[in-house]
């Protein structure tokens, strides 16, 4: 590597802390790498938390008519699940993972705006406390993680839960912004020399896109917050229907957050799938452009299907069938996705690694998801399905088995490269299949129980046929997951302490983020290799063969069928 | 699926079963392509000399096929959704006088019939084999109105009327619930919608649109006495018959009549539910509890005892009161 | 460790100045669009409890058009006084940027004392946020544009204060221009809500 011609890179001389400080060097910190790890652990933390809330519901549900939570508990807790693991822990773990590996995969020094990246995660972090500071303060949030009006306002709902909950959120909102603005600049302006933006990593891709996401979702749900703050704490009406307000307003502004919102916590997951195939099945992405572009499709449509979240409010027939034609259409893209992903395997030379285990659980995990979801575009059958606990089931195999499978993938990819220790694969192994076993029993059999008629958000139920039977399976399978997050805090205190040093590349993966040292210096990259392909490190190691050739040459396009000799 | 027993109902379940098998089938066919991807490239991994396969980055012919591939399966998905749509909730005359009027309440469900003048609660009665117009509405937050067998369910706003079809054509007792998250207790608000022959719905109204009448069937309750345990509070007394009519008195005089109605009574307040006929409803407290004398003590001693969250304040009466206003309660089939 | 940091100095001083300055423009820019989104979700429950309810007081009611049309005029000449700093500091005119950056800062406050001046009156005539939606709907969305204009305020008096320091030399800088940015968009989301509430009522 030490005959590669240095690339001038461009490096601000930002104010920072030497190593040596300790834990001040963390929270003063603006390098990208640290607060990317930052980001994460604090996920990993709010996961914990939620899991914790997630565990308490599931016993209290085990059995019908159980006492063993009040309904004020049970309806504080589930709420705070919700808003936990969607804005403390997975939108978290996408910005984590993407402020982490967004300036290492484009060869830049940091991001574009370091210091408003560092403003951000601390406001993320200040909501996350405020969210939870108001159980001390006298009652946690109690109307559910969308807050249908009117339930959450003064008259329904006394307590200050709700208060901190939208200022919680609202600060959560603002760094999440800064966050989102961060990626777009930096990828628009931070690439190393002669890295077209079609040539970018897909993680970078569909970063860069949520960046466009976050930037016009969240504005809606901070709004909304305002208005509903501005209700609670000075009696305006905007939600208040008995005084002239609307309870359906807020659920059209909710929802235009609502929906990207599933997206940005989903699309970098797709990036992270794009990353980690490739390398373990030894071949590039299968349609890079294809992949990008559905992605700014899915994008794109996410903000036209709303309202398939509100089919049940009584819209009429032709808004609703708008909406029924978008959400179907949203379905085409992420179809090419599925398809591209197995056909990046097709013809590979598979290694079968822990990351690559929960890649290939990711894409028939997020397939059942996706299938499911369909119920939901389709009008009809969302009047009988939605808000019963098939549609718990759904969005729990679209962001557990979908997002949380993928970023598991990229945790056990990446972090060699962020810690420099290499993750023992029999740990991993078994921690993949506790995962996979334990989250198919709990959430495959919700499907069952909405379709038999259990509403979500219920403390208890009526001894009906079947559902204890249905539901005290379900808990057991969260007690099974709650042991794989217990195997996984330990895998990662063990390779921190115990693990064999990882080097530069060790899955010999061809991305410039494996281009430096692991742990990568804080200036990331001493030197950097010529960028002519998707496949930097690719390019360097088979000279013989090189992308950049390639894609000028077009050799003959094998099909899928050809590329794969039977014996 | 959903053992649908209305026409409404059935449809969607037809739909969804269809959806199913077309899902079913995608599923299938994306886990044989995995394990097949899987399988081969696992013994390529083994078997192949070294060095890296095939570089292949794409392949127009083959995304062309899975992009057009599901939008044609989708599009074609598009034409029964629009039928489903149109017979399971069919276009409604929106200034109708509706049948039945359903309001949510935190927690508990109000059910006026105006064309009889009737006005009940927690127990809905239609008759069989006929389409009937439900109006609903919300006295408070959000509610939803969702019986799974008989089709689809329907939000509830105090701002925002909805109006819906229901039908069933076989008479019996089926189970709902809210299904939109309403408050503390959102689990207890239950819905059971008794489905009954045209001539016994209409027995069952016209007895309904009648003040009930006190005092003949003392002898009645003494029949089958309160019989008050200790787990009420009240005492151990053995089986002491309630009565009624000094029960009306109880009722009247206290603070009851704030908040409920019975009618023929000066009591017409309509926060609570309404108690006219009590006695010939099958749950209390919308479906948390039988319906029987002890539990209804309990419930007008504590209600929040059995159901944590409920509105209704707990009362000191004694004995003897808590006895007659039972029987009187219970006099009122 | 010090040699590598005079290595940083000197690729610091080779990233083209050009380039520093885009990037904080770019960066305003995304920043307001997502304002954008939330002014507009704020626009949009405003025209929506408008055309459904028609309450009193509302906007025709209790509302002086002419004299917020003036102080709407200020504002946007404070709109033409930011253009010409940012020319000023194109063509490295020190004196010009600081004497224009100071003539927006007053006729901000300017803008700012008349909407103080129409709180006041109006909340002497009992019309308040919890009177009722016209009121709620109102104050939220001058109140959060008014906050805007308060935020830019600082942000321009800061730059002003530094300008007069010899900070700015020109002809590109990326705190000015954003900022400029920045205070165009607050007066074009001025001149929707002018629109929308005084002269559509």
């Amino acid at each position: 590597m030490s005959d590669i011609p240095l690339v001038p890179e461009a490096i601000r001389a930002y104010p920072r802390l030497s190593e040596k400080e300790g834990l001040l060097s963390w929270v003063a910190t603006v390098d990208h790498k640290l607060l990317g790890i930052m980001y994460c652990a604090s996920a990993l933390f709010f996961f914990v938390v939620g899991g914790l809330e997630a565990l308490a519901m599931r016993t209290q549900l085990g059995t019908a008519r159980n006492t063993f939570l009040s309904p004020e508990a049970y309806n504080q807790i589930f709420t705070m699940h919700g808003t936990t693991m969607v804005f403390l822990v997975v939108v978290p773990l996408m910005l984590g993972f993407g402020v982490y590996l967004l300036p290492l995969m484009i060869g830049a020094r940091d991001m574009a705006f370091p210091r408003l990246n560092a403003m951000g995660f601390w406001i993320l972090i200040f909501g996350g406390i405020l969210l939870y500071y108001s159980f001390v303060a006298g009652g946690g949030p109690n109307s559910g993680w969308f807050a249908h009006m009117p339930l959450p306002e003064r008259a329904y709902n006394s307590g200050p839960g709700m208060d901190y909950w939208a200022l919680g959120l609202l600060a959560v909102g603002i760094g999440t912004t800064a966050a989102g603005i961060n990626f777009i600049v930096t990828t628009l302006t931070m690439r190393a020399p002669g890295m077209k933006l079609t040539q970018v990593p897909m993680f970078v891709w569909t970063t860069f896109i949520n960046g466009f996401l976050i930037v016009g979702a969240i504005p809606a749900l901070n709004a909304a917050l305002v208005m509903l703050l501005i209700d609670r704490q000075l009696n305006a009406h905007f939600f208040t229907p008995q005084s002239g307000g609307s309870s359906v307003l807020y659920q059209h502004i909710f929802w235009t957050f609502g929906h990207p919102e599933v997206y940005i916590m989903v699309l970098p997951a797709f990036g992270m799938i794009s990353e980690v195939l490739p390398v373990f099945s030894r071949k590039p992405l299968f349609g890079y452009t294809a992949v990008a572009f559905s992605t700014l499709a899915i994008a794109f449509l996410s903000y036209t299907t709303y309202a398939h979240h509100m089919f049940a409010v009584g819209l009429g027939h032709v808004f609703e069938l708008m909406f029924a034609a978008s959400s179907e259409l949203i379905a085409i893209p992420t179809g090419i996705k599925i398809f591209n992903w197995i056909f990046t395997m097709w013809g590979g030379k598979l290694r079968f690694t822990t990351s690559m285990l929960y890649a290939i659980g990711f894409i028939l995990l997020f397939t059942i998801g996706g299938i499911s979801g369909v119920t939901f575009a389709i009008v009809p059958t969302d009047w009988q399905t939605t808000d019963s606990y098939y549609v718990v089931a759904h969005m729990h195999y679209v962001l557990f088995g979908g997002t949380l499978f993928a970023v598991l993938s990229g945790v056990f990819y990446w972090f060699p490269k962020a810690s420099g220790r290499m993750i023992p694969e029999r740990l991993g192994k078994l921690h993949f299949w506790l995962t996979f076993i334990g989250f198919n029993m709990t959430f495959f059999i919700q499907h069952f129980l909405g379709l038999m008629g259990m509403p979500r958000r219920v403390f208890t139920y009526d001894d009906n046929t079947n559902w204890s039977l249905f539901n005290l399976i379900s808990t057991v399978g969260t007690f099974i997951l709650g042991l794989s997050v217990i195997l996984f805090i330990y895998i990662i205190i063990y390779t921190l302490l115990k693990g064999e040093k990882a080097g530069d590349n060790p899955w010999d993966a061809w991305t410039l983020e494996w281009a430096t040292t692991s742990p990568p210096p804080i200036e990331n990259f001493q030197q950097l290799p010529p960028i002519r392909s998707r496949r930097p490190l690719w390019d360097l190691a088979h000279p013989e063969d090189p992308d950049w050739a390639r894609s000028h040459k077009r050799r003959q396009p094998a099909t899928p069928e050809r590329s794969n000799d039977r014996p | 699926m959903f053992n649908p027993v209305s026409p409404q109902g059935k449809v969607i379940s037809d739909l969804f079963i269809l959806i199913l098998v077309i899902g079913g089938l995608v599923f299938a066919l994306v886990v044989g392509l995995t394990f097949y991807a899987v399988w081969s490239g696992r013994r390529r991994a083994r078997n192949a000399e070294s060095g890296e396969p095939e570089q292949v980055s794409g392949n127009l012919k083959w995304e062309i096929a899975w992009t057009v591939g599901p939008a044609v399966l989708l599009a074609a998905l598009f034409v029964p959704t629009l039928l489903a749509m149109n017979a399971s909730d069919p276009n409604k005359e929106q200034n109708g006088e509706p049948d039945i009027i359903v309001v949510g309440h935190q927690w508990w469900w109000e059910y006026r019939y105006p064309k009889a003048n009737v006005v009940t609660a927690n127990e809905m009665h239609m008759p069989a084999g006929k389409q009937v117009l439900v109006k609903l509405e919300s006295a408070d937050v959000q509610h939803d109105f969702w019986v799974p067998q008989l089709g689809r369910k329907m939000d509830m706003y105090p701002d925002h009327p909805n109006y819906l079809y229901l039908q069933s054509d076989v008479p019996s007792t089926y189970l709902g619930g809210c299904a939109e998250y309403c408050g503390v207790e959102h689990a207890w608000m239950l819905l059971r919608v008794i489905v009954q022959p045209q001539n016994e719905f209409d027995a069952w109204l016209s007895h309904q649109a009648q003040p009930p009448v006190i005092g003949g069937p003392v002898a009645q309750v003494a029949a089958s006495p309160v019989a008050v345990t200790a787990q009420t509070g009240v005492g151990t007394q053995e089986a002491a018959a309630g009565d009624p009519k000094r029960g009306a008195q109880v009722y009247l005089n206290n603070t009851c009549v704030n908040c409920h109605a019975i009618s023929g009574t000066t009591s017409q307040a309509k926060v609570g539910p309404n108690l006219t006929y009590l006695g010939g409803r099958s749950v209390l407290g919308s479906g948390v509890v039988e319906n029987n004398s002890a539990n209804l003590a309990r419930w007008i001693l504590n209600a929040k005892s059995i159901k944590p969250g409920v509105l209704m304040p707990a009362y000191q009466l004694n004995p003897q009161d808590l006895r007659d206003l039972v029987a009187y309660l219970e006099a009122q089939k | 460790m010090s040699m590598q940091s005079s290595v940083l100095g000197e690729q610091y001083a080779a990233v083209p100045e050009k380039e520093g300055v885009d990037r904080v423009r770019l960066g305003m820019i995304c920043f307001i669009a997502s304002e954008t989104i939330f002014f507009g979700m704020l626009i949009t429950s405003y025209v929506y409890f408008r055309l459904s309810n028609d309450a009193t007081p509302n906007a025709r009611t209790s509302l002086d058009v002419g004299r917020t049309a003036i102080f709407t005029a200020v504002l946007l000449s404070s709109s033409l006084t930011n253009w010409l700093a940012d020319r000023s500091l194109q063509r490295q005119n020190q004196r010009g940027l600081v004497v224009w950056l100071s003539a927006t800062v007053v006729l901000g406050a300017i803008f700012l004392v008349g909407q103080a001046w129409e709180y006041a009156q109006l909340l002497g005539d009992q019309v308040t946020v919890s009177r009722n939606l016209f009121g709620s709907t109102f104050f939220t969305l001058t109140g959060f544009h008014g906050l805007h204009v308060f935020v830019g305020l600082v942000a321009l008096t800061t730059v002003a204060v530094m300008a007069g320091r010899g900070w700015f030399r020109g002809p590109r800088s990326g705190a000015i221009e954003s900022i400029s940015l920045y205070w165009h968009f607050v007066d074009v989301v001025w001149i929707v809500i002018f629109t929308l509430i005084y002269i559509v009522q």
